[in-house]
Protein backbone atom coordinates (compact mmCIF):
# COMPACT_ATOMS: atom_id res chain seq x y z
CA UNK A 1 0.00 0.00 0.00
CA UNK A 2 2.81 2.38 0.92
CA UNK A 3 4.66 1.50 -2.28
CA UNK A 4 1.48 2.11 -4.32
CA UNK A 5 0.95 5.49 -2.63
CA UNK A 6 4.57 6.47 -3.27
CA UNK A 7 4.27 5.54 -6.95
CA UNK A 8 1.06 7.54 -7.23
CA UNK A 9 2.66 10.60 -5.62
CA UNK A 10 5.63 10.29 -7.94
CA UNK A 11 3.34 9.99 -10.95
CA UNK A 12 1.37 13.13 -9.97
CA UNK A 13 4.60 15.05 -9.36
CA UNK A 14 5.92 13.94 -12.76
CA UNK A 15 2.72 15.10 -14.51
CA UNK A 16 2.88 18.55 -12.91
CA UNK A 17 6.60 18.78 -13.67
CA UNK A 18 6.15 18.00 -17.37
CA UNK A 19 3.21 20.40 -17.71
CA UNK A 20 5.24 23.18 -16.08
CA UNK A 21 8.09 22.50 -18.51
CA UNK A 22 5.63 22.63 -21.41
CA UNK A 23 4.68 26.21 -20.40
CA UNK A 24 8.30 27.38 -20.21
CA UNK A 25 9.25 27.37 -23.95
CA UNK A 26 7.01 30.43 -24.65
CA UNK A 27 9.66 32.71 -23.15
CA UNK A 28 12.37 31.20 -25.32
CA UNK A 29 10.20 31.57 -28.45
CA UNK A 30 9.70 35.26 -27.63
CA UNK A 31 13.45 35.69 -27.19
CA UNK A 32 14.03 34.14 -30.60
CA UNK A 33 11.52 36.54 -32.18
CA UNK A 34 13.22 39.52 -30.52
CA UNK A 35 16.62 38.41 -31.82
CA UNK A 36 15.17 38.10 -35.33
CA UNK A 37 13.59 41.57 -35.10
CA UNK A 38 16.89 43.06 -34.00
CA UNK A 39 18.80 41.43 -36.88
CA UNK A 40 16.29 42.79 -39.42
CA UNK A 41 16.64 46.29 -38.00
CA UNK A 42 20.40 46.31 -37.71
CA UNK A 43 20.68 49.00 -40.37
CA UNK A 44 18.98 51.55 -38.08
CA UNK A 45 19.50 51.89 -34.37
CA UNK A 46 15.89 52.82 -33.78
CA UNK A 47 12.98 50.42 -34.07
CA UNK A 48 9.61 51.81 -35.05
CA UNK A 49 6.58 49.71 -34.28
CA UNK A 50 4.84 48.73 -37.51
CA UNK A 51 1.25 48.79 -36.29
CA UNK A 52 -0.16 52.26 -35.80
CA UNK A 53 -2.62 52.43 -32.93
CA UNK A 54 -5.51 54.85 -32.80
CA UNK A 55 -7.46 56.83 -30.26
CA UNK A 56 -11.11 56.83 -31.32
CA UNK A 57 -13.19 59.98 -30.74
CA UNK A 58 -16.24 60.03 -28.49
CA UNK A 59 -19.68 59.54 -30.12
CA UNK A 60 -20.98 62.17 -27.68
CA UNK A 61 -18.63 64.74 -29.17
CA UNK A 62 -19.68 63.78 -32.70
CA UNK A 63 -23.33 64.30 -31.73
CA UNK A 64 -22.44 67.64 -30.10
CA UNK A 65 -20.69 68.84 -33.26
CA UNK A 66 -23.73 68.02 -35.38
CA UNK A 67 -25.97 69.61 -32.78
CA UNK A 68 -23.97 72.84 -32.97
CA UNK A 69 -24.29 72.76 -36.74
CA UNK A 70 -28.05 72.91 -36.23
CA UNK A 71 -29.01 69.25 -36.68
CA UNK A 72 -32.65 68.93 -35.64
CA UNK A 73 -34.17 65.91 -33.96
CA UNK A 74 -36.21 63.56 -36.15
CA UNK A 75 -38.08 60.77 -34.37
CA UNK A 76 -37.89 58.21 -37.14
CA UNK A 77 -34.11 58.29 -37.48
CA UNK A 78 -33.17 56.55 -34.24
CA UNK A 79 -33.30 52.80 -33.67
CA UNK A 80 -36.41 51.84 -31.70
CA UNK A 81 -35.37 50.82 -28.15
CA UNK A 82 -37.95 48.01 -28.30
CA UNK A 83 -35.78 46.30 -30.92
CA UNK A 84 -33.29 45.35 -28.17
CA UNK A 85 -34.98 41.99 -27.64
CA UNK A 86 -34.46 41.09 -31.31
CA UNK A 87 -30.66 41.10 -31.06
CA UNK A 88 -29.62 37.58 -30.24
CA UNK A 89 -26.16 37.22 -31.73
CA UNK A 90 -23.00 38.72 -30.24
CA UNK A 91 -22.31 40.72 -33.38
CA UNK A 92 -25.77 42.29 -33.49
CA UNK A 93 -25.50 43.15 -29.79
CA UNK A 94 -22.06 44.76 -30.17
CA UNK A 95 -23.15 46.76 -33.21
CA UNK A 96 -26.38 47.96 -31.66
CA UNK A 97 -24.61 48.94 -28.48
CA UNK A 98 -22.78 51.46 -30.64
CA UNK A 99 -25.94 52.43 -32.53
CA UNK A 100 -27.98 53.07 -29.39
CA UNK A 101 -25.06 55.02 -27.84
CA UNK A 102 -25.08 57.39 -30.81
CA UNK A 103 -28.90 57.67 -30.71
CA UNK A 104 -28.79 58.38 -26.99
CA UNK A 105 -26.28 61.22 -27.45
CA UNK A 106 -28.48 62.61 -30.27
CA UNK A 107 -31.60 62.52 -28.06
CA UNK A 108 -29.84 64.03 -25.03
CA UNK A 109 -28.38 66.92 -27.00
CA UNK A 110 -31.81 67.67 -28.43
CA UNK A 111 -33.44 67.60 -24.97
CA UNK A 112 -35.64 64.61 -25.77
CA UNK A 113 -36.11 63.39 -22.22
CA UNK A 114 -38.28 60.28 -22.55
CA UNK A 115 -36.42 59.13 -25.66
CA UNK A 116 -33.11 59.59 -23.82
CA UNK A 117 -34.28 57.42 -20.91
CA UNK A 118 -35.61 54.71 -23.23
CA UNK A 119 -32.38 54.66 -25.23
CA UNK A 120 -30.27 54.58 -22.06
CA UNK A 121 -32.21 51.54 -20.90
CA UNK A 122 -31.58 49.89 -24.28
CA UNK A 123 -27.83 50.57 -23.92
CA UNK A 124 -27.89 49.19 -20.37
CA UNK A 125 -29.72 46.04 -21.47
CA UNK A 126 -27.18 45.39 -24.21
CA UNK A 127 -24.18 46.11 -21.97
CA UNK A 128 -25.42 43.47 -19.52
CA UNK A 129 -26.04 40.88 -22.22
CA UNK A 130 -22.58 41.34 -23.78
CA UNK A 131 -20.85 40.93 -20.42
CA UNK A 132 -20.33 44.52 -19.30
CA UNK A 133 -22.60 44.87 -16.26
CA UNK A 134 -19.95 46.88 -14.39
CA UNK A 135 -20.49 49.81 -16.76
CA UNK A 136 -23.84 50.65 -15.17
CA UNK A 137 -23.10 49.18 -11.75
CA UNK A 138 -25.98 48.73 -9.32
CA UNK A 139 -28.37 51.06 -11.13
CA UNK A 140 -27.36 54.31 -9.46
CA UNK A 141 -26.32 55.74 -12.79
CA UNK A 142 -29.79 55.19 -14.29
CA UNK A 143 -31.45 56.74 -11.22
CA UNK A 144 -29.15 59.73 -11.40
CA UNK A 145 -29.85 60.08 -15.13
CA UNK A 146 -33.62 60.07 -14.59
CA UNK A 147 -33.42 62.44 -11.63
CA UNK A 148 -31.33 64.96 -13.58
CA UNK A 149 -33.02 64.58 -16.95
CA UNK A 150 -33.70 68.31 -17.17
CA UNK A 151 -30.05 69.27 -16.56
CA UNK A 152 -28.15 68.76 -19.80
CA UNK A 153 -24.70 69.31 -18.33
CA UNK A 154 -25.25 66.66 -15.62
CA UNK A 155 -26.70 64.22 -18.14
CA UNK A 156 -23.71 64.67 -20.41
CA UNK A 157 -21.36 64.06 -17.49
CA UNK A 158 -23.25 60.82 -16.81
CA UNK A 159 -22.90 59.77 -20.47
CA UNK A 160 -19.20 60.58 -20.24
CA UNK A 161 -18.93 58.35 -17.16
CA UNK A 162 -20.60 55.51 -19.09
CA UNK A 163 -18.13 56.00 -21.95
CA UNK A 164 -15.18 56.02 -19.56
CA UNK A 165 -16.34 52.89 -17.73
CA UNK A 166 -16.86 51.12 -21.06
CA UNK A 167 -13.30 52.03 -22.11
CA UNK A 168 -11.92 50.84 -18.75
CA UNK A 169 -13.79 47.54 -18.94
CA UNK A 170 -12.52 46.88 -22.47
CA UNK A 171 -8.92 47.76 -21.55
CA UNK A 172 -8.93 45.70 -18.34
CA UNK A 173 -10.25 42.68 -20.22
CA UNK A 174 -7.99 43.20 -23.28
CA UNK A 175 -11.02 43.64 -25.50
CA UNK A 176 -10.02 46.83 -27.30
CA UNK A 177 -11.18 45.27 -30.57
CA UNK A 178 -14.77 45.56 -29.32
CA UNK A 179 -14.25 49.31 -28.93
CA UNK A 180 -13.60 49.51 -32.67
CA UNK A 181 -16.88 47.67 -33.35
CA UNK A 182 -18.84 49.97 -31.02
CA UNK A 183 -17.28 53.04 -32.55
CA UNK A 184 -17.81 51.86 -36.13
CA UNK A 185 -21.51 51.26 -35.43
CA UNK A 186 -21.90 54.61 -33.63
CA UNK A 187 -20.06 56.31 -36.46
CA UNK A 188 -22.30 54.81 -39.16
CA UNK A 189 -25.40 55.70 -37.12
CA UNK A 190 -24.12 59.26 -36.70
CA UNK A 191 -23.49 59.56 -40.44
CA UNK A 192 -26.95 58.13 -41.15
CA UNK A 193 -28.60 60.68 -38.88
CA UNK A 194 -26.47 63.52 -40.25
CA UNK A 195 -27.02 62.55 -43.90
CA UNK A 196 -30.77 62.33 -43.44
CA UNK A 197 -30.85 65.80 -41.94
CA UNK A 198 -28.21 67.43 -44.15
CA UNK A 199 -30.62 68.30 -46.93
CA UNK A 200 -32.49 70.55 -44.48
CA UNK A 201 -29.43 72.23 -43.08
CA UNK A 202 -26.43 73.36 -45.12
CA UNK A 203 -24.19 73.71 -42.03
CA UNK A 204 -24.35 69.98 -41.33
CA UNK A 205 -22.93 68.95 -44.72
CA UNK A 206 -19.35 70.23 -44.16
CA UNK A 207 -19.23 68.47 -40.78
CA UNK A 208 -20.43 65.26 -42.45
CA UNK A 209 -17.70 65.54 -45.08
CA UNK A 210 -15.10 66.18 -42.38
CA UNK B 1 11.96 9.59 5.49
CA UNK B 2 10.67 8.49 2.10
CA UNK B 3 7.35 10.18 2.85
CA UNK B 4 9.12 13.48 3.55
CA UNK B 5 11.07 13.29 0.30
CA UNK B 6 7.99 12.52 -1.77
CA UNK B 7 5.97 15.28 -0.08
CA UNK B 8 8.75 17.79 -0.70
CA UNK B 9 9.00 16.71 -4.32
CA UNK B 10 5.26 17.08 -4.81
CA UNK B 11 5.11 20.50 -3.16
CA UNK B 12 8.07 21.85 -5.12
CA UNK B 13 6.64 20.54 -8.39
CA UNK B 14 3.31 22.13 -7.60
CA UNK B 15 5.02 25.45 -6.92
CA UNK B 16 6.94 25.19 -10.17
CA UNK B 17 3.70 24.45 -12.05
CA UNK B 18 1.90 27.43 -10.54
CA UNK B 19 4.81 29.76 -11.30
CA UNK B 20 5.01 28.56 -14.91
CA UNK B 21 1.34 28.98 -15.72
CA UNK B 22 0.80 32.27 -13.89
CA UNK B 23 0.10 35.12 -16.29
CA UNK B 24 3.27 37.08 -16.95
CA UNK B 25 2.18 40.69 -16.75
CA UNK B 26 4.40 42.88 -18.85
CA UNK B 27 3.53 45.84 -16.71
CA UNK B 28 3.00 46.47 -13.02
CA UNK B 29 0.96 49.61 -13.78
CA UNK B 30 -2.08 50.43 -11.69
CA UNK B 31 -4.02 51.67 -14.69
CA UNK B 32 -7.17 52.50 -12.76
CA UNK B 33 -5.35 54.84 -10.36
CA UNK B 34 -3.35 56.44 -13.15
CA UNK B 35 -6.56 57.17 -15.04
CA UNK B 36 -8.34 58.49 -11.97
CA UNK B 37 -5.55 61.02 -11.45
CA UNK B 38 -5.77 62.08 -15.06
CA UNK B 39 -9.56 62.52 -15.07
CA UNK B 40 -9.44 65.30 -12.50
CA UNK B 41 -6.83 67.16 -14.56
CA UNK B 42 -9.04 67.03 -17.66
CA UNK B 43 -11.67 69.24 -16.03
CA UNK B 44 -13.45 71.31 -17.37
CA UNK B 45 -12.96 69.31 -20.57
CA UNK B 46 -15.13 66.22 -21.03
CA UNK B 47 -13.41 62.83 -21.22
CA UNK B 48 -13.31 61.60 -24.80
CA UNK B 49 -10.95 58.61 -24.92
CA UNK B 50 -7.88 57.06 -23.38
CA UNK B 51 -5.08 54.75 -24.44
CA UNK B 52 -2.75 52.74 -22.25
CA UNK B 53 0.55 51.92 -23.93
CA UNK B 54 2.80 49.25 -22.47
CA UNK B 55 6.44 50.33 -22.47
CA UNK B 56 8.97 47.50 -22.71
CA UNK B 57 12.57 48.62 -22.68
CA UNK B 58 14.75 46.73 -25.14
CA UNK B 59 18.37 46.73 -26.36
CA UNK B 60 17.72 49.47 -28.88
CA UNK B 61 15.74 52.72 -29.00
CA UNK B 62 12.11 52.23 -30.04
CA UNK B 63 9.30 54.44 -31.23
CA UNK B 64 5.64 53.66 -30.63
CA UNK B 65 3.21 55.81 -32.60
CA UNK B 66 -0.41 56.55 -31.67
CA UNK B 67 -2.70 58.47 -34.02
CA UNK B 68 -5.18 60.92 -32.51
CA UNK B 69 -7.70 62.30 -35.02
CA UNK B 70 -9.28 65.57 -33.92
CA UNK B 71 -12.19 67.58 -35.31
CA UNK B 72 -11.59 70.94 -36.94
CA UNK B 73 -12.34 73.94 -34.78
CA UNK B 74 -12.77 71.95 -31.56
CA UNK B 75 -10.76 72.48 -28.39
CA UNK B 76 -8.96 69.58 -26.77
CA UNK B 77 -6.70 68.77 -23.87
CA UNK B 78 -4.23 65.89 -24.00
CA UNK B 79 -2.90 64.40 -20.81
CA UNK B 80 -0.06 61.92 -20.28
CA UNK B 81 0.26 60.18 -16.92
CA UNK B 82 3.84 58.95 -16.74
CA UNK B 83 3.87 57.67 -13.14
CA UNK B 84 3.96 54.10 -14.42
CA UNK B 85 7.35 54.55 -16.10
CA UNK B 86 10.46 53.24 -14.33
CA UNK B 87 12.74 55.15 -16.73
CA UNK B 88 12.18 58.42 -18.60
CA UNK B 89 11.04 58.41 -22.20
CA UNK B 90 10.53 61.19 -24.73
CA UNK B 91 7.07 62.24 -25.90
CA UNK B 92 6.84 63.96 -29.27
CA UNK B 93 3.74 64.94 -31.23
CA UNK B 94 3.85 65.35 -35.01
CA UNK B 95 1.44 66.55 -37.68
CA UNK B 96 2.13 63.54 -39.94
CA UNK B 97 2.82 59.87 -39.43
CA UNK B 98 6.28 58.40 -38.99
CA UNK B 99 6.59 57.35 -42.63
CA UNK B 100 5.78 60.80 -44.02
CA UNK B 101 8.43 63.21 -45.17
CA UNK B 102 8.52 66.78 -43.94
CA UNK B 103 6.61 66.16 -40.78
CA UNK B 104 6.73 68.81 -38.11
CA UNK B 105 6.97 68.33 -34.37
CA UNK B 106 4.30 70.38 -32.61
CA UNK B 107 5.19 69.26 -29.10
CA UNK B 108 8.20 67.61 -27.47
CA UNK B 109 9.04 66.80 -23.89
CA UNK B 110 10.88 64.31 -21.75
CA UNK B 111 9.16 62.57 -18.86
CA UNK B 112 10.63 62.79 -15.37
CA UNK B 113 9.96 66.37 -14.28
CA UNK B 114 6.17 66.09 -13.94
CA UNK B 115 4.11 62.93 -13.69
CA UNK B 116 1.14 64.55 -15.48
CA UNK B 117 2.00 66.22 -18.77
CA UNK B 118 -0.67 68.43 -20.31
CA UNK B 119 -0.81 69.65 -23.89
CA UNK B 120 -3.60 71.62 -25.57
CA UNK B 121 -3.37 71.17 -29.35
CA UNK B 122 -3.61 74.02 -31.77
CA UNK B 123 -5.43 73.86 -35.08
CA UNK B 124 -3.84 70.71 -36.53
CA UNK B 125 -6.39 67.97 -37.14
CA UNK B 126 -4.36 64.81 -36.95
CA UNK B 127 -1.86 64.34 -34.20
CA UNK B 128 0.70 61.54 -34.14
CA UNK B 129 2.08 60.86 -30.70
CA UNK B 130 5.53 59.26 -30.70
CA UNK B 131 6.79 57.61 -27.53
CA UNK B 132 10.56 57.42 -27.95
CA UNK B 133 11.79 54.69 -25.63
CA UNK B 134 15.53 54.67 -24.91
CA UNK B 135 17.47 51.43 -24.75
CA UNK B 136 17.45 49.63 -21.42
CA UNK B 137 17.38 45.85 -21.49
CA UNK B 138 17.45 45.45 -17.72
CA UNK B 139 14.69 47.92 -17.04
CA UNK B 140 11.33 46.70 -15.77
CA UNK B 141 8.37 47.30 -18.13
CA UNK B 142 6.02 50.19 -17.44
CA UNK B 143 3.11 51.99 -19.00
CA UNK B 144 1.96 55.42 -20.01
CA UNK B 145 -1.68 56.47 -19.81
CA UNK B 146 -2.90 58.95 -22.41
CA UNK B 147 -6.23 60.72 -21.97
CA UNK B 148 -8.06 63.06 -24.30
CA UNK B 149 -10.63 65.64 -23.23
CA UNK B 150 -12.74 67.93 -25.39
CA UNK B 151 -14.56 71.16 -24.75
CA UNK B 152 -18.30 70.69 -25.10
CA UNK B 153 -20.19 73.71 -26.33
CA UNK B 154 -23.87 73.84 -27.12
CA UNK B 155 -25.92 75.68 -29.72
CA UNK B 156 -27.25 78.96 -28.47
CA UNK B 157 -30.94 79.35 -27.66
CA UNK B 158 -33.01 81.37 -30.13
CA UNK B 159 -32.77 85.07 -29.26
CA UNK B 160 -29.57 84.70 -27.21
CA UNK B 161 -26.47 86.66 -28.26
Amino acid sequence: MNIKRSKLTLAIAAIFFFVACAEAPKKEENKEEEVQDESVNQSSSTEAEEDLSFVLPSPIQIAAIFNRAGLEYKNNLTNNPENVSKYNTKTSKYLNFGVYSADMAYAVLNNKQQESIDLLNAVKSLSESIGMPSVFGSGQLIESFEANIGNQDTILRILTTIKRRTDEYLQENSEESKEAVFFAAAWVEGMYIGANSASDNIKVTPRLIE
Amino acid sequence: MKRIIFSSLLVSTLLLYVAAISPQNASECDIKSLKKEGISKLNPYYYSASKVTSINYKDSTQIIEVQVPLFKGEKYRMLFNTKGLPEDIKIEIFDKDINSSGRKAVFSTKTGKDDLIVYEPDKIRKHYINYVIPEGSNVEPGCIVFMLGYQLTFIKEVGEE
